[in-house]
């Protein structure tokens, strides 16, 4: 599903060609056959060069996400009980607008769904939405 | 009878060195296949808890712009 999002992904921006896009993509190991870091075959799914691709071994971004939207819920448009210290934020997309700010918490995104495989028309509708004047 | 018994046994023996061969060839190339990003990007960064400051640095870099983050799992 995930190498599907990727492609999904990749077909997204695509149809974007601002240079001052950025994309951030991290991989971790959620399934128990990520043992390992992607093959160039995977991350020549998102091949676009604005793109920047990580490996993320211990899935530290995902708790980072988690700890900003335990810490306000509200903030980030999420029931309190959907979200615990054990959740993992994977399979998923966000957009941020131009100004967006990473201080001590997550920016609240512009945007965000799961799995990226399905997310992507909603993708491409926020990318179309910011990008209007 | 014996001889049926026999090739069963043989036929299934084969299958299973099959099967574990693909797995433990399947493990080798997660393990050890090439990971190179595709060119014009930088290459594959390791993201942790003391590498986390410039993932925002970077993420904050992009202001001007809209930024778009997405978390994958690799298989």
């Amino acid at each position: 599903m995930c190498l599907r999002g990727a492609s999904a992904l990749q077909r997204a921006i695509d149809e974007y060609p601002s240079e001052t896009l950025s994309v951030l993509v991290v991989w971790e190991p959620v399934l128990s056959t990520d043992i390992a870091p992607p093959t160039t075959a995977t991350l020549g799914l998102v091949h676009d060069s604005r793109a920047v691709q990580y490996w993320d071994a211990g899935r530290t971004l995902s708790a980072d996400l988690v700890r900003s939207m335990i810490a306000n819920p509200e903030r980030y448009g999420v029931e309190a009980h959907d979200v615990t210290p054990d959740t993992i934020v994977w399979d998923a997309v966000a957009v941020f607008p131009a100004g967006a700010r990473w201080e001590r918490d997550l920016p609240v995104p512009a945007f965000m769904d799961f799995p990226v495989v399905e997310a992507a028309d909603g993708l491409r509708a926020s990318l179309a939405a910011l990008s209007t004047p | 009878m014996r001889r049926s018994v026999r090739t069963i046994l043989l036929v299934l023996g084969s299958l299973v060195v099959v099967v574990v061969g693909a797995g433990v060839a399947g493990f080798l190339w997660l393990r050890y296949a090439p990971r190179h990003v595709p060119d014009g990007q930088p290459g594959l960064a390791r993201l942790d808890e003391a590498s986390l400051p410039r993932f925002r640095e970077t993420f904050n870099a992009g202001v001007d712009g809209i930024r778009i983050v997405a978390l994958l799992s690799p298989t």
